[in-house]
């Protein structure tokens, strides 16, 4: 695991001219599920980030198992039953962006196109995201949602009506320049 | 009272009983790393080497499990909210999610410092979340 980090890490600072590669130990992944029954809110505040000005690429990994809940019993069904965090014990995304994004402070509107990795499935998902250029940092946004359905999630019958068929996904990463 | 309604009465109250146990269950709150038992004591050296020697053993030994972590802190980062403590580990870290409340007793770079948490994995660092400052002496 810390392997395949480091190989994107690497892949992504090697470059013939000024590096442009911002990288965070700590971004904020949460997540949102709503439904009359019940709202389910889970944060994630260790995700390994790396965002590559130059080659406008985006990586993000992240445990399973950071995600904390409100509710113990969230907290074991989320890892044990739906995301089994044993077997698959991260997700990861890794894409590119379009639009250019200079060094200089501003705020640019980017598109994120590049395959997502949850619960051992592997999908092609292109969604809207921010590049915030600021006093030296790069800081990542994005929301979009995920159907658990799509990466083979399978939710009980017994809960379904509790947890929405979309899951709004909330990303903030706020990178540092690589070392 | 009857030997029938008796029985009923019983029913009824092992019913209330039942569905009052679930409804506890259900929405008990998450318990915390901090008013966990430690399950192990261990330095920040010691457990990103168990990590990077051997991965799945080491999945073994402490994910999922609560433990106290001796280190000495290369970096603290605050992001919103979010409050992080890296511990050095030799060739890599050990990250440490602080839990919100903690912000006084930050250590600072250099320092050494005792730290209690919920042991997750590994990615660059070995993760421990849900974590609070036993000390920092």
């Amino acid at each position: 695991m810390r392997t395949i980090c480091f190989i994107v890490l690497v892949c992504l600072s090697y470059l013939p001219m000024q590096a442009q590669t911002f990288m965070t130990r700590n971004g904020n992944v949460s997540f949102f599920s709503k439904t009359p029954l019940e709202d389910i809110k889970a944060e994630n505040s260790q995700a390994f980030a790396a965002v590559d000005l130059t080659k406008k690429s985006v990586a993000f990994t992240l445990l399973q198992r950071n995600f904390l809940f409100p509710k113990q019993l969230m907290q074991e069904h989320y890892n044990e039953n739906y995301v089994e965090s044993e077997k698959f014990p991260k997700a990861q995304f890794s894409g590119t962006f379009t639009g250019d994004v200079p060094n200089k402070p501003g705020t640019y509107k980017v598109q994120v196109s590049g395959q997502l990795t949850l619960h051992g499935v592997t999908q092609q998902i292109t969604v809207p995201g921010e590049l915030e250029v600021k006093d030296g940092k790069v800081t990542a946004k994005s929301a979009f949602a995920v159907k658990p359905s799509d990466f083979n999630i399978k939710i009980p019958s017994l809960v379904k009506d509790k947890i929405a068929s979309q899951i709004n996904i909330q990303i903030v990463a706020v990178c540092l320049p690589a070392k | 009272m009857t030997r029938r309604k008796l029985i009923i009465l019983a029913g009824a109250l092992l019913c209330l009983i039942a569905a009052g146990t679930g409804y506890y269950l259900y929405n008990k709150p998450r318990t915390t790393a901090a008013e966990s038992r430690t399950d192990k004591h261990i330095s920040a050296q010691q457990l990103y080497e168990a990590f990077a020697s051997n991965e799945q053993q080491a999945n073994s030994n402490y994910v999922n499990k609560v433990v106290e972590v001796k280190g000495t802190v290369t970096d603290v980062q605050k992001t919103g909210t979010s409050i992080s403590v890296l511990l050095a580990g030799g060739a890599g870290g050990v990250n440490c999610s602080i839990v919100p409340g903690e912000e006084k007793q930050l250590p600072k770079v250099g320092e050494s410092v005792l730290i209690k948490g919920l042991c997750t994995g590994m990615l660059m660092d070995v993760s421990i979340v849900d974590a609070t400052i036993i000390n920092n002496k």
